[in-house]
């Protein structure tokens, strides 16, 4: 493709994409960033994991319970 | 201790003039790239939050803007990739320019409409660097740097982009 060929693809392309002038975003970002940087992470659900580990003891120690609840569902 | 060695160690009030100083220059390299202000600044946010992340591991002897540059442009090229096949030129971005859009006969208007067709059909490699460096004017240097990429690859996925875009228009009748 020589020079003349090449600077007319680009004429065409910059008709159908306009080149974006500079400008300032539409608001002000920081208090969106801001608010990410405050947000916390999910902390551990720790209380899931006692539960969870309760009933299994529980299980384990009373095997006898396990038919019963079964019924019960 | 200077403002990047503050960055570093965690400091927000270092991270807010940062973020101040440079966000107009990224936000312009996103809207380049992505065409579509609504977009740029979420993509902004999620640069600067995945800097701020990344605060430990700053180097303060290397340029913030060209970090915060290469993370944007792997943002933006993450969206071209998840983005329809279409070029987005949106209203806010046509309303900018000057010129009576509007007054173009609709044998222009479908010309412009087949190559932005065929310009979102280029891998997005090639698309970002023709978006850049085609339309925006944008020098190898700042290109190869934001890409993470040589300048002679720069130059040689120009060449490939303009190659395939031709043989694409040419198939859609339009002759460069």
């Amino acid at each position: 493709m020589n020079e003349p060929e090449y600077e007319k693809l680009r004429s065409l392309l910059r008709a159908a994409l306009p080149p974006i002038e500079a400008r300032d975003p539409r608001r002000d970002l920081w208090p969106l960033m801001l608010r990410r940087l405050d947000r916390r992470p999910a902390s551990a659900p720790w209380f899931d994991f006692v539960l969870t580990g309760v009933a299994a003891a529980a299980l384990i120690t009373f095997p006898r319970v396990i038919p019963w609840m079964l019924l019960q569902c | 201790m200077d403002l990047l060695q503050r960055f570093a160690s965690g400091e927000v009030d270092a991270f807010e003039e940062l973020f101040r100083t440079h966000q107009r220059d990224v936000y312009n390299w996103i809207v380049c790239l992505t065409r579509d202000p609504g977009v740029a600044e979420d993509l902004l946010l999620e640069t600067f939050w995945r800097i701020f992340r990344a605060h430990a591991r700053f180097d303060s002897r290397r340029s913030f803007g060209a970090w915060a540059r290469r993370i944007a442009t792997n943002l933006s090229m993450e969206h071209f990739r998840t983005a329809g096949r279409e070029v987005n030129v949106s209203e806010a971005v046509l309303d900018a320019q000057p010129g009576p859009l509007n007054a173009d006969s609709a044998e222009r208007r479908e010309a412009r409409q087949a190559i932005r067709r065929a310009f979102a059909q280029l891998p997005s490699k090639l698309k970002a660097v023709a978006l850049l460096a085609l339309i925006e004017e944008k020098s190898y240097g700042d290109i190869a740097s934001a890409l993470g990429i040589s300048l002679s690859t720069v130059k040689s996925r120009e060449f490939r982009a303009v190659h395939l875009l031709r043989s694409k228009l040419k198939k859609v009748g339009i002759e460069p």
